[in-house]
């Protein structure tokens, strides 16, 4: 499995570019030579709301971003439009820095992968995979010269003269993305494309994703709702919510230091402890509803008096045997235990506040029996202060 | 469970024969009305249809002595005296009967004029005496000339190629050889070239009007939607001939389009619209419609949006996305339409009879005027036979021609 995207990149792009480490991190800068970039766009169907508002976004070239959000976040919304099958109400889209204003979606030369894959029913996998090739007017016999090759690298060779209909789900995927990829497009966009595979065949394919990526060193845009996805295959992410970009970041941005609470709750777990703000100079001290006051990483600028939110991950707290002199430590009660092989999750309940998760490691020093009072904590720097509104 | 031995097996096995044999009877139970309504109503019909084409017992029947007497006659030379006397005997009793019309008629269609001799010999063939054969010549000398024998051992059956032949304007020579009838006799080829030419004209416009009318349908506003199929299908349920007279009351000399016509000054005159041609394409098209945009509206509906999305992305241009992609798979759709249109074309008989003038009638109004005008039952199933034939080589073309494409219509 992981020798053969190097080895379609190797093919797909012998001559073009020199192969890069299939492991090295892509090389890209954002900033320095975008390859689109989305310019106070917003697009609105019934002139009422705005499906996108006001929307900028840099793409690097080479770089493999992804669109995270809920469904009606607008994110596919906004890869039509880059595809060309929707116009910005207003704003400006551009591709190396030509406005793509009056470019029609036939010669915006993006590979588009759908999620329901949309080969050509009556067209063989050949024919299916030779048609951008075809529709640029290349040769017969170099048609069929690539699309040797491209079956051959997504090991469906034999497998040329079926229809897409005799091929299983996960078949039918690498056949949708060679078609995408064989005519050597400047940027794939993805719309949730491993959406309709099951969760094993989910992994494989995220994995060979991200190898072509890296190998072919091809722009790519990526739509999911499903943020552990986001979270492996991605350079950058951008979280989505009704429109409008919450927060763009690396993965370890964005999961470690989230600077809202709808991008901290989207994206993995979250315990959300409401609170005001008491104090803010040099270290934030935040007052909790359960009456402790404690210290955490002021990440919106909060003022003394405003209600907030202080954010930490499971796996930050840290639980233990309730002490007579504990400072700063959090009262609760320990409601339920689940055992996960590599983990152990508790199900917490705190005092006049909410149920939070932790999660310790198996090997941890305590194990902590149902209905126990502990003693909650968390690492130092490891709690953020975000916005109170309502956690999801 | 422990094993099986032998014995129970085969009990078990003969079990599960009774239950399967009587699962078969009873599904045989349940069709077997269906079955039966379809063969009183529709194979009995077309088998009797088809038998009538290529029969002949008149003579078996109205001049039984004269058939027994010409089976073994080789005509090359007039028959004996034997055969005078039988043909004097049953024309004799069949003029007393008055079953010699009926035969007399049958002989006019292998010789004109066979039908007055007939008659006319039988009106006095009890008072002829013998010799029969110099009586009969003396009635006419017709009846010396060998052509009026081998017309009548022609006729005696008990089947004929005759009707088949005569609706291709083809005749059969005493020796066997198949030949066209006088330029002057060939009438009946031009109804069944005109029918297919006609439908195929009828199937081109209704794919012309009715493929972006489905397309439109498919995938426009189910607003939208509702209307256009609304208005497709309403023809439907208004009977046949009130559409057609409607099409009369629009059409006319001074009808609504000729006078806006006039009126736009398009025209000085009001033009001939209907009882011709024109008219009948006009009429047949709106009739049929509905036959091809029902299947290719429901074919473009299964066509997702997307692929045509796909192809652009991949660089076709609209057109070319279209070619390549959708015009494809809506080919099931179409194929279908088309072929109930040009079958349902090929046996109309309703519009041309009541809004064409004479040179637009087709094959069924030839089936209409031998039944119904003239009382050539043989004619009249020869020209059916020819309008089943007709029918099955185009739905056996029509299907082959989309089934190789992998195509099931």
């Amino acid at each position: 499995m992981n020798e053969q995207p190097s080895a379609l990149a190797g093919h797909l792009d012998a001559g073009q570019r020199p192969p890069q480490d299939a492991q090295a991190q892509p090389a890209h800068d954002a900033a320095a030579a975008p390859i689109v970039q989305f310019r106070d766009v917003s697009k609105t169907y019934d002139g009422l709301g705005n499906v996108i508002d006001r929307l900028n976004l840099d793409i690097g070239r080479g770089e493999f971003l992804t669109l995270l959000g809920p469904s009606g976040s607008g994110k596919t919304t906004l890869l039509m439009m880059l595809a060309g099958f929707e116009n910005p109400t207003e704003g400006d889209l551009l591709l190396d820095g030509r406005s793509l204003d009056h470019t029609p979606a036939h010669r915006r030369n993006m590979g588009i992968v759908f999620q329901s894959y949309a080969l050509f029913p009556h067209m063989s996998v050949r024919r299916n995979i030779g048609y951008p090739l075809l529709q640029r007017g290349m040769a017969k016999a170099e048609i069929a010269r690539r699309v040797d090759e491209a079956l051959r690298m997504i090991h469906l060779d034999g497998f040329g003269e079926r229809l897409p209909a005799q091929l299983s789900g996960g078949q039918q995927q690498r056949v949708a993305l060679a078609r995408a990829l064989v005519f050597r497009p400047d940027i794939v966009l993805m719309d949730e494309p491993l959406g309709a595979l099951d969760k094993q065949l989910r992994e494989e394919m995220q994995i060979e994703i991200k190898h072509l990526h890296a190998a072919l060193g091809v722009t790519v845009l990526y739509v999911t709702h499903d943020q552990s996805e986001a979270l492996t295959l991605s350079d950058r992410i951008a979280v989505l919510d009704k429109g409008v970009i919450l927060q763009v970041g690396t993965p370890e941005q964005i999961y470690e230091t989230p600077n809202s609470s709808f991008v901290a709750n989207f994206i993995g777990e979250m315990n959300n402890f409401p609170g005001t703000v008491r104090e803010d100079e040099g270290v934030c001290m935040v007052e909790l509803d359960c009456g402790v006051t404690v210290q955490a990483t002021n990440a919106i600028a909060a003022k003394p008096g405003m209600r907030v939110n202080v954010a930490v991950r499971p796996e930050q707290t840290i639980l233990s045997q309730p002490k007579a002199d504990d400072t700063g430590a959090i009262p609760a009660t320990v409601r339920s235990k689940i055992y996960h092989g590599d983990h152990l999750r508790y199900e917490i309940e705190v005092d006049g506040c909410a149920d939070i998760m932790a999660r310790t490691t198996v090997a941890a020093p305590e194990r902590l029996s149902v209905g126990a009072r502990v003693a909650l904590r968390w690492a130092a720097g490891s709690a953020r202060v975000l916005d109170a509104r309502q956690a999801r | 469970m422990t094993a099986a031995s032998p014995a129970a097996m085969t009990d078990l096995r003969a079990g599960l024969r009774r239950a399967e044999r009587r699962r078969q009877v009873r599904a045989f139970g349940l069709v077997t009305p269906l079955l039966a309504f379809m063969l009183a109503i529709f194979v009995l019909p077309i088998a009797s249809t088809l038998l009538f084409s290529i029969s002949s017992t008149e003579m078996k029947t109205a001049l039984p002595r004269t058939t027994a007497a010409l089976a073994n006659w080789s005509g090359d030379a007039l028959p004996d005296e034997t055969t005078y006397a039988a043909l004097a005997a049953d024309l004799a009793q069949g003029y007393a009967a008055k079953t010699v019309a009926g035969i007399a008629t049958r002989l006019n269609q292998e010789i004109p004029g066979l039908r007055s001799l007939v008659m006319q010999t039988a009106r006095k063939a009890e008072t002829l005496p013998p010799p029969y054969r110099a009586a009969f010549a003396a009635v006419d000398p017709r009846w010396e000339d060998v052509a009026t024998w081998r017309a009548m051992k022609s006729a005696a059956g008990p089947l004929t190629p005759r009707y088949l032949l005569q609706v291709l304007d083809l005749e059969r020579e005493w020796d066997g050889s198949i030949v066209s009838v006088a330029p002057d006799r060939a009438v009946y080829i031009t109804y069944l070239t005109r029918t297919f030419w006609m439908s195929i004209v009828v199937t081109l416009l209704c794919v012309a009007i009715g493929y972006p009318l489905a397309f439109y349908a498919a995938h426009c506003r189910p607003f939208a939607r509702r209307l256009v199929l609304g208005s497709v299908l309403l023809p439907f349920l208004v009977s046949v001939l009130v559409r057609t007279a409607a099409w009369i009351v629009v059409l006319q000399k001074n009808g609504i389009v000729n006078s806006l016509l006039v009126w736009l000054g398009i025209v000085d005159q009001p033009v001939q619209l209907i009882f011709d041609r024109f008219g009948v394409y006009v009429v047949m098209v709106h009739v049929l419609l509905p036959f091809l945009v029902l299947p290719l509206y429901s074919v473009m509906r299964t066509i997702p949006a997307l692929h045509m999305r796909a192809a652009s992305s991949l660089g076709a241009t609209p057109l070319s996305a279209f070619l390549s992609v959708y015009l494809p798979q809506s080919l099931p759709g179409l194929g279908a339409g088309a072929m109930l249109v040009f079958i349902l074309s090929l046996g109309y008989y309703t519009t041309p009879a009541l809004v064409g003038g004479p040179g637009d009638q087709m094959l069924s109004s030839l089936v209409t005027e031998f039944a119904l005008e003239i009382g050539n039952w043989g004619m009249a199933s020869a020209a059916a036979t020819l309008l089943l034939i007709s029918t099955l080589v185009s739905y056996l073309t029509f299907s082959r021609l989309f089934r190789a494409r992998g195509f099931l219509p």
